[in-house]
């Protein structure tokens, strides 16, 4: 007897049905979950490549204005140093803050302000091509070039950014920012390599907090997992859909291995990230994971840690400093008797109390007024500079703090000596003071730009007057005062957590 | 036969019972099964278009709210206000629902676990039959979660016999006055240094002028050193800190006014990065502490939510 399923009309139709569902699952995981990419890039002279799509494109003639609907493609081509070819972004393009600036194109809606721009080429990635090809099929027919680009894998990456360098016409600035990159790669790698294989942690990586999804082991988080001298607890698993970098790992495999888990690693942003450092706790049996016991969870931008940017290392380095920080953020070279500067000290505080770096992770961060400070926007300390993270980030939690002129501009003034008036700030902001019964006169409190903090830190015996019975609020300190300080704070544990 | 009659309202379903008994007495068997599947048919149109839920003592209670990722934070907030209206009702039975559809998506994807939205509850409530419906929002003002809310109720007005909807936590001018007590009564005990922020959410709504009508509830009252401020509308940060400026305190002790301590109260309210309030407050000058309690885990304010519920069937009856 045949059985039903056996009959060809309905075999068709549970092909559909499978055909449909896995279109639903694909849609469902959201777009960094996608297979990204639909062929390999490649350069086949000088001036043509063939993009993931297998478009035949030529760079003879030149683009010099592009508009990028993927935040990658935006971040790097500021990275080489193409951003002023950068008409229009998508909204998911908030790197760097200038982007912000440009118009806002959505590849969901309507074509025609994008048309209405009339670049000479739209950057996007397969995904977008092939999800929204009627978008993209109108923009073609409007006479735009259209270039899809995703590296699938690290060995593509760098011919990515060298194609991006092609597009733009900055081929040098690309190959120059692809050689540090390396660098700094392999001087992460060469650091985490004095981690002995015993002392290694192990890290479990929530992709998703829909089904407590981890990483493929090719895909970039997994990498940098092994970069920065960790263990991948997911070793072992297989992708969603061919081609994607999300693999499943569900709750019962987790709580398997709870025990075995030193790190808890959160990607956030994207449309479906993972949890928050206050949920993730408080998820049913989620205290029995180690990493939640401990309280070593990170939350990691997915910008930095999955999409393919040159700012990667940063990714890299984040979750390198959270395993190791004895490693990476060791305070020996603050120990100096000369008076330090403003940026040393911001990078001096994010290592003392071992603040991971701060990325917006919001699209809608830009639209949000922001009192203490908004992200980039000091006009003395720009995106390309080494310390950028370490002072943005030091401002942010409010362990220093820049100024704002009446018309909003911001500025650091790095290169100044961190005073006793800044580092009262700090210790006030960090400590949990209470009001003593003590009240030391302090002959300069009215000089002072925060008399009620230096009251109290001098009540306390935190911080001291001179023989005039002054506080000299404006008087630079050296590296060895500041450690000092930080010492006699983690000796008295007053460390607020 | 009284599994396929599930489902259908009251009404329909004493009918159908009456048809099948004097069937079953004839042994017209055919005829039987034609006519039964015909009534089902008819009072599935009628129960989904026009049908009546009434001559029925079946008692439910709506408990609506946001709703909140946070487990911990739902079950000492929102699970605890919705058993301790359950006991108070006790004769009604519990359904509850959240406004929040990501929050609903986060359960679903996260946790496998569903939780109704309000059209999703107040359809399973009518379908079970209930003649008699109580709702309550455990909200805190009549904003837009409230107005949302409404509008999924409304259409089952028709179709309940009684639907009693009772009112969010700041409703009435009285209301104002038993909020700030039983605020004040949860409060520990201050020296006159501090200040008592109260840190609301706020809204574009109109109904945001709840928010600065409690402040001057406070004040009214005599407690000077409470202020109510809201992280997205009015009063703001500064408005605030420039009022306790003004008072002369050294200390600010905040507390979240908001049903769940959850993402607002744990980042903008007690966070340690960017414009949180306990940032802001210490970087000028102040001694900052709080607590990370939400008004669902004030025993004083369910209670109001209980007395709303009990004012509203009685505001009914009459």
């Amino acid at each position: 007897m045949k059985k039903s399923s056996d009959r060809p009309d309905m075999a068709q139709f549970h092909k559909l049905l499978i055909a449909g569902g896995l279109l639903l699952i694909m849609f469902g995981t959201g777009c960094v979950s996608i297979g990204n990419g639909a062929g390999r890039m490649q350069i086949t002279d000088d001036e043509r490549f063939i993009d993931s799509m297998g478009r035949d494109i030529s760079t003879a003639d030149g683009y010099e204005t592009v508009v990028s609907l993927y935040s990658a493609h935006t971040e790097n081509a500021y990275i080489i140093g193409a951003g002023h070819k950068v008409i229009g972004v998508n909204s998911a393009s908030t790197f760097p803050p200038e982007a912000t600036d440009l118009p806002v194109l959505d590849y969901r809606g309507d074509p025609e302000p994008l048309i209405a721009l009339k670049p000479d080429a739209v950057l996007t990635r397969p995904n977008t091509d092939m999800n929204y090809s009627d978008y993209i099929k109108a923009i073609e027919k409007a006479g735009i070039q259209v270039i899809s680009l995703y590296p699938d894998n690290e060995e593509d990456f760098d011919t990515y950014i060298e194609i991006l360098g092609m597009v733009f016409g900055t081929e040098e600035q690309a190959s120059d920012a692809l050689e540090d990159y390396h660098s700094r790669l392999d001087a992460i790698s060469q650091v985490s390599g004095q981690v002995d294989e015993q002392e290694k942690l192990t890290v479990f990586f929530e992709s998703t907090k829909a089904g407590y999804r981890t990483v493929t082991t090719d895909s970039n988080p997994a990498r940098a997992i092994t970069l920065a001298g960790g263990i991948n607890l997911a070793d072992d698993v297989k992708p969603v859909t061919k081609g994607s970098t999300i693999a499943e790992y569900g709750i019962e495999k987790l709580m398997v291995n709870s025990d075995r888990i030193d790190v808890y690693v959160s990607q956030r942003g994207g449309m479906n990230g993972g949890g928050s450092l206050i949920s993730i706790p408080q998820r049913e049996g989620f205290s029995a994971i180690k990493a939640v016991q401990d309280g070593n969870i990170l939350e990691i931008n997915q910008k930095l840690i999955s999409a393919p940017s040159l700012r990667y290392d940063k990714g890299v380095m984040q979750l390198a400093r959270t395993l190791y920080p004895w490693l990476w953020d060791a305070l020996s070279e603050y120990d100096i008797p000369e008076p330090i500067s403003r940026e040393t000290y911001a990078e001096l505080m994010v290592k003392v109390t071992g603040t991971p770096f701060f990325v917006p992770t919001s699209t809608l961060y830009y639209e949000k007024e922001h009192k203490v400070h908004t992200y980039g926007m000091f006009d003395d300390v720009r995106w390309w500079d080494e310390d950028f993270d370490y002072i943005e980030t030091a401002v942010i939690n409010s362990f220093i703090r820049g100024s704002r002129d009446a018309d909003g501009t911001e500025h650091f003034d790095r290169m100044s000596p961190v005073t006793r008036a800044d580092v009262a700030f700090t210790l006030f902001m960090l400590l949990e003071l209470e009001t003593t019964e003590r009240s030391v006169e302090i002959g300069d409190l009215e000089g002072c730009g925060d008399p009620a903090m230096v009251q109290k830190l001098v009540d306390a015996g935190i911080m001291d007057l001179d023989e005039m019975g002054n506080f000299n609020p404006d008087l630079p300190v050296t590296g060895q005062e500041v450690l000092k300080w930080m010492a006699l704070l983690e000796e008295d544990s007053l460390w607020a957590d | 036969m009284t599994d396929a009659i599930t489902g259908l309202n009251q009404d329909g379903s004493k009918m159908l019972n009456k048809v099948i008994h004097l069937l079953d007495r004839k042994g017209i068997k055919r005829m039987k099964r034609l006519l039964l599947v015909l009534l089902i048919m008819a009072s599935l149109v009628l129960t989904g278009c026009s049908g009546i839920n009434s001559n029925t003592d079946k008692k439910a209670l709506l408990v609506v709210s946001f709703g909140s990722s946070f487990v911990e934070n739902r079950k000492a907030s929102i699970d605890a206000t919705d058993e301790a209206l359950h006991e108070a009702f006790a004769d009604y039975d519990l359904y509850t629902a959240f406004t929040s559809e990501i929050i609903i998506d986060i359960y679903k994807e996260r946790d496998d676990k569903h939780y109704d939205t309000v059209e999703e509850a107040i359809e399973r409530i009518y379908k079970a039959g209930y003649g008699h419906v109580l709702v309550v929002p455990t909200l805190v003002i009549n904003g837009d979660e409230y107005d949302r809310m409404i509008e999924a109720i409304e259409p089952f007005e028709d179709k309940i016999e009684s639907l009693v909807i009772s009112d969010p936590l700041l409703t009435k001018t009285t209301d104002y006055n038993r909020v700030a007590d039983a605020l004040v009564s949860e409060l520990p005990d201050l020296g006159d240094d501090s200040a008592v922020v109260l840190m609301g959410h706020g809204t574009h709504h109109h109904a945001n002028s709840a928010y600065p009508a409690l402040d001057y509830t406070f004040k009214h009252m005599g407690h000077d050193n409470i202020y109510v401020g809201t992280v997205e509308g009015a009063p703001p940060f500064d408005e605030v800190a420039e009022d306790i400026k003004i008072g002369g305190y050294e200390k600010v002790f905040m507390l979240p006014l908001m049903i769940v301590a959850g993402d607002h109260a744990h980042n903008d309210m007690a966070g340690d990065e960017g414009d949180s309030w306990k940032l802001m407050f210490k970087s000028l000058g102040y001694e900052v502490d709080y607590e990370l309690k939400g008004l669902g885990e004030l025993p004083a304010i369910r209670d109001l939510f209980i007395e709303h519920a009990k004012e509203a069937l009685e505001e009914e009856s009459y």
